[in-house]
């Protein structure tokens, strides 16, 4: 059984409902594919409007974006420079949006905090908010109200929603973004891609060479590789790269591979340092600051995904060594193209970084990876001569991944909610910090009381972010060390997740031991 | 093939499900074990508080802390039954399906409530709330009947009142029958033997079972007792330098200096008595082998390095925080400096007795041992000599707890510019 398939990842014992036809009647399930809802939602928002920029709420509405762009059957004509992602408006030049029309969009709405906070940023920013001529707001499917939150005017496509329909809605876009890719997942990350010519086992055994690899099944029966780097001395970042204080262990650090056609993974490094709150000085080398532009010095979110680009970088290193060494008749590496060359046709770009680095330079950055690929191969090939041993990992099903997925997440949320329960006792007041997550190291601490592999914690990230059950945030924490970083943290994708699994945990008890 | 997101499907299994059911059989095993506890005749150790008049009849009601501490502690030993024997459970794609009684040689059901560290302690919760506040709206909806929660007087509707006190709803006046229907052969075993267990557990023997568990949560306890009464330092620091009243303030840091002193030095004889009288009255091989698993014994608690460290503050803080209160108290009342007439007066009288002696114990010097001495005169004005002493152990004590409690800091992001008040 595949993750996709799984019929009740939430224990075993109990049903699946009856999502047949009667109930899709009963609750008003239209015949039109979401995909095309959403479509030409945004097409008349558009057309209605005719916006300069668009900003995206979040990860999920640039994933949507990205969906539909590369739709083949009917691909919304929108190009990236003219999208920019809500969590990176601050890095942006002064007059960026003046005197721009600007279309807000999110795909679902229930309190409209996100919105109401972004509404908020916008007048620093030379926008005038109060101006409804030049600031539209789109938002796909809309909760019946829940709270006083919504005090801005926008667009929907579907309005009122009851908290069942809302949260089909949801379903629907999550799977129609799995069926996409797992597109969640690639919005802030560079990749390149792989054709297999030889076996998948050789190449899993390629991967293994130095690192612990996990293969799962996703929506739509696609392969996935994760593939996780301990913090060893051949695991470690170019000499200088990063300044004293910026933390590069306890982190995420892996490489996955997904599969995008037959026999062909999408390569995605990712590797998130913590770095210091206030961090100045950095990047040094002019040639990296020219490649991140000035957006990633900016602010700590800036020079957080900054230091996250120039890392996943070492990481592309050494999984592109690893696979040189199965041979390159074995496979070939398709590079992303530059789309400002003249004669650029055909393949793919990472053009939809723009929306989360503003000011990266795409066609340094494509160069720098066809530089990689270049170097990484011929020490790979020289590699390859000689005989290894690949790190072994246990073997995991899919289904054993699906019920400790969902055994993680509820140990996450369990102790975010303690911490809740816990500052609210102590502070008198609620906790309105946003957001409040765990970080890797954390999540790996409870992982590991699951008696899991780092390798397999790692997996479960991707799982549980490929279903949209775990969302990921940059946030200030004071570290063991006492120093107050960025951090990736993580926490369950809003209240509706959250719900359940407390539901779930209520009524099932946590995982064994806890 | 399947391409749809397994959210799809667990969404709904949540909604439906069988939670009445889980809830409402764990009501009924709580109040059979209520039941035998208060209606027990033999011998066991007495609650200070709690006088053979307070017996209805013959049943004796059970204060709310430690009826939550019961609640907390059977649902420790039933989850890890429950983990242990869960395997054995068939499964069916039924959401009201509960295995068969019969068939089912296991507890097919973990009791559906969660552990949150709350103000002293831990207790259990779900969605909705509090088992005690869930039962209190149950039963002022004439819902369920099982429990007769009944809040003090002067705080009616608060079941949450440490006053409150919880006895059993009906008279079960056959175990076998109460319990024949709806749990399966091995939870029948397990209530009946927990049930042998408890009734002869003191009050005081069933609250240390449920606040202790194993040294690790032990010290996290002490630590957020330690971390809670810091924030009512500085407020007394600043009152003692105006000269203003902070009876509030020191009775708060007083309660949690008197948790943390319990946690890690107090309750050790207790949990010690109630381990002993457990396993020699436990028949059932499954009840013991998951007390055994979930209750360290009280040497793996209490001998280690770091709760022996945290003892002797404890002692420091609850001797120090005893006098500080009470002079708190003499400072509005100067009257009762010389007269206990009233039964507050000679609570204080009490604890600054108590409090003198304990202070002189820790070995902490220049603090009179004559109320008279602590204030200019009849006057509400604490001498200078006094007031810089004790100004100088709170401060004294604000740096220890900064210093030692730096990971329960963390997760309160106290030190965080992104969060805190």
């Amino acid at each position: 059984m595949k993750i996709g398939e799984r019929n009740n990842i939430f224990g075993n014992q109990l049903s699946v409902f009856p999502f047949g036809s009667l109930s899709d009647f009963h609750e008003g399930r239209t015949v039109v594919p979401i995909k095309r809802e959403i479509h030409t939602f945004l097409s008349r928002e558009i057309e209605k409007w005719k916006p300069d920029r668009i900003i995206v709420v979040e990860r999920k509405g640039t994933a949507i974006l990205r969906t539909l762009n590369e739709w083949e059957e009917d691909p919304l004509d929108w190009p990236w420079s003219k999208v920019i992602s809500s969590n990176v408006v601050e890095e942006l030049p002064n007059d960026y949006f003046k005197g721009k029309q600007i279309l807000v969009f999110d795909e679902m709405m229930r309190t409209g905090i996100h919105i109401r906070d972004l509404l908020k940023k916008l007048p620093a920013l030379g926008v005038e908010v109060s101006n409804a001529n030049n600031v539209h707001v789109a938002v796909f499917a809309v909760h019946e109200p829940v709270s006083s939150t919504v005090s801005f005017k926008y667009d929907s496509f579907y309005n009122y929603l009851t908290p069942t329909a809302y949260k089909r809605k949801r379903i629907e876009i999550v799977d129609m973004l799995q069926q996409s890719g797992s597109l969640m997942l690639d919005t802030e990350h560079m990749e390149v891609r792989v054709q297999l010519r030889c076996s998948f086992n050789e190449f899993l055994k390629a991967l293994r060479r130095r690192a612990k690899a996990i293969v799962f099944h996703s929506a739509d029966d696609r392969t996935n590789v994760t593939v996780f780097y301990e913090n060893d001395a051949a695991h470690q970042s170019e000499q200088g790269k990063f300044p004293k204080g910026i933390r590069l262990d306890n982190v995420v650090k892996k490489c996955r591979f997904v599969e995008r056609a037959s026999n062909e993974f999408a390569v995605i490094p990712i590797w998130y340092p913590s770095i210091p709150k206030g961090l100045t000085n950095w990047p040094s080398e002019e040639e990296m600051t020219a490649l991140l532009g000035d957006g990633a010095l900016k602010n700590d979110c800036g020079r957080f995904y900054g230091a996250a680009l120039l890392a996943a970088l070492d990481v592309l290193k050494w999984v592109l060594k690893d696979l040189a060494v199965i041979g390159c008749d074995n496979y070939s590496i398709s590079l992303p193209r530059d789309t400002n060359e003249a004669n650029a046709v055909g393949g793919y770009s990472l053009d939809h970084l723009q929306v989360m680095y503003p000011t990266l330079d795409i066609k340094k950055l494509t160069q720098y990876i066809s530089k990689i690929e270049k170097d990484s191969r011929s020490v790979g090939v020289r590699l390859g001569r000689s005989s290894f041993e690949v790190t072994e990992s246990r073997f995991v099903t899919d289904e054993e991944l699906q019920r400790d997925a969902i055994s993680l997440l509820q140990l996450i949320r369990h102790v975010l909610d303690q911490r809740i329960e816990r500052y609210h006792e102590y502070w008198r007041r609620s906790l309105e910090h946003h957001p409040f997550g765990l970080t890797a190291a954390e999540i790996f601490e409870l992982g590991a009381r699951l008696n899991l592999e780092d390798v397999q914690i790692s997996a479960l990230f991707d799982i549980l972010i490929d279903e949209a059950f775990l969302v990921t945030h940059v946030q200030t924490i004071n570290d063991d060390d006492g120093v107050c970083r960025m951090a990736r943290t993580f926490e369950p994708d809003g209240e509706i997740v959250s719900e359940m699994i407390r539901k779930y945990t209520d009524q099932w008890g946590l995982p064994y031991g806890f | 093939m399947v391409s749809e997101s397994s959210y799809r499907q667990s969404l709904p299994m949540l909604q439906d499900g069988r939670l009445g059911v889980q809830l409402e059989r764990t009501f009924r095993l709580l109040a059979f074990l209520l039941h035998g506890w208060s209606t027990f005749t033999g011998r066991r150790k007495p609650l200070y508080n709690i006088t053979k008049k307070d017996r209805k009849g013959n049943v004796e009601p059970l204060p709310v802390i430690h009826f939550e501490k019961l609640a907390l502690f059977t649902s420790r030993i039933w989850k890890n039954i429950y983990d242990m024997t869960k395997g054995d459970i068939p499964i069916v794609n039924d959401p009201t399906y509960l295995p068969d009684i019969q068939t089912a040689e296991a507890v097919r059901f973990p009791i559906p409530f969660q552990e949150f560290q709350a103000k002293h302690g831990r207790r259990i919760k779900r969605i909705t709330g509090y088992i005690v506040e869930i039962l209190y709206s149950l039963q002022k909806a004439q819902i369920i009947y099982y429990f007769n929660i009944k809040p003090p007087a002067r705080d009616t509707d608060n079941p949450n009142n440490y006053e409150t006190t919880v006895s059993p709803g009906f008279p079960i006046t056959n175990p076998k029958d109460y319990l024949s229907t709806d749990f399966s052969g091995l939870e029948v075993e397990i209530l009946t033997d927990l049930d042998n267990c408890v009734k002869r557990l003191g009050p005081s023997q069933i609250r240390a079972l449920g606040t202790h568990e194993n040294r690790d949560k032990t010290i996290e306890d002490i630590h957020k007792e330690f971390l809670d009464m810091d924030r009512y330092i500085q407020p007394i620091l600043v009152k003692l330098y105006i000269n203003e009243g902070f009876f509030d303030d020191s009775y708060e840091m007083m309660t949690y200096a008197d948790e943390a002193w319990r946690k890690s030095t107090y309750n050790r004889q207790d949990y010690e008595e109630a381990c002993e009288i457990m396993l020699t009255e436990m028949k059932s091989a499954k009840v013991n082998e998951a007390f055994k698993s979930c209750q360290r014994t009280s040497a793996e608690i209490w001998e280690d390095e770091t709760i022996t460290a945290l003892a002797e503050p404890s002692k420091r803080v609850k001797a120090l925080t005893g006098y500080l209160h009470a002079v708190s108290y003499y400072r509005d009342h100067i009257s009762e400096r010389s007269s206990e007439k009233f039964t507050t007066a000679k609570y204080f009288a009490h604890l600054w007795d108590d409090s003198v002696a304990a202070i002189k114990k820790c070995g902490l010097l220049g603090f009179p041992s004559d109320i008279h001495d602590v204030f200019v005169g009849k006057t509400e004005k604490i001498k200078s000599g006094v007031c810089d002493r004790l100004c100088f152990e709170l401060e004294s004590l604000n740096l220890w707890i900064k210093e030692n409690t730096k990971h329960a800091q963390r997760e309160l992001c106290l030190s965080q510019d992104a969060s805190g008040p």
